[in-house]
């Protein structure tokens, strides 16, 4: 069977059986999400590549101790280690996220230049960029779970869990996420068609 | 999109009774409207960083043997 057919527990019993192609194929298959949690989390590339190969470093270390117990679940298991590496690295700076990212990109910078009407394709490369600044400003519990959702492609009983609230909860603020990204949008006429 | 749990089994295999629906309501719609705006920033890590970790996998697994 060619790994990519194979399921995530087949390929942790590959890799616990000794063979890298399991580890690899499942690095291949979830490291854009995992990477996209992370970084959108922190907003910051560098710190995003050493969360997550600390992250890995974790992964590896348990499947090799035999200690991996969480059947079917692997994606939301290695998000909820990624998340608690992020709190944990904001725990002991006792930083919070800010809203400038990494690339000095800041919103009311972008805002300005939509006041000055620019070509299609710099307005789509910017709106993206929009769209990752409000996400950015989104309270860090709704930002949490519409990046889980989104990007982790989590169902909200597994963000409830990660997160240690009720279902209700945590759809709720997915709701709440899509109605304050809504409003900004809405108050600074930015548009998604592109 | 709407999606609705699978209800999860007991010990004794009965369907336990929480059944939920993911619906966001009235922000469905908006929600799928920005979908492939959020996929625009979907971002990989840099190939050194996989590379460190196979490596690192590869050398517990030698320790193994």
């Amino acid at each position: 069977m060619k790994l990519q057919a194979k399921t995530d527990q087949e390929l942790i019993d590959l890799y616990v059986a000794g063979h890298d192609t399991g580890l690899e194929e499942l690095l291949r298959r979830h490291k854009s999400r995992i990477y996209t949690s992370i970084y959108l989390l922190v907003k910051d590339s560098y710190l995003a590549e050493d969360i997550f190969q600390d992250t890995f470093i974790k992964v590896i270390n348990t499947l090799q101790a035999g200690k991996y117990n969480e059947e079917g679940k692997f994606l939301p298991w290695v998000l909820r280690i990624a998340h608690n590496l992020v709190i944990d690295y904001f725990r002991k700076d006792k930083r919070t996220p800010v809203v400038t990212n990494g690339d000095g990109f800041d919103i009311f910078d972008v805002l300005h230049f939509y006041d000055e009407s620019a070509e299609d394709k710099m307005v789509r490369e910017q709106t993206h960029k929009d769209l990752r600044a409000m996400i950015h400003l989104l309270p860090s519990d709704q930002k949490e779970v519409l990046i889980m959702r989104h990007y982790g492609d989590l169902s909200f009983k597994e963000i409830a869990e990660i997160t240690n609230v009720s279902i209700n909860t945590a759809l709720g603020r997915m709701r709440y996420a899509l109605s304050n990204l809504r409003k900004m949008m809405q108050e600074k006429e930015l548009s998604l068609r592109h | 999109m709407v999606r609705t749990s699978t209800p999860a089994l007991s010990p004794s295999g009965a369907a336990q009774s929480e059944l939920y629906t993911e619906s966001l309501g009235e922000e469905e719609q908006f929600y799928s409207s920005i979908q492939a705006a959020l996929n625009k920033n979907i971002k990989d890590p840099e190939e050194d960083t996989i590379r460190f970790i196979l490596n690192y996998s590869r050398f517990l697994q030698e320790r193994r043997k």
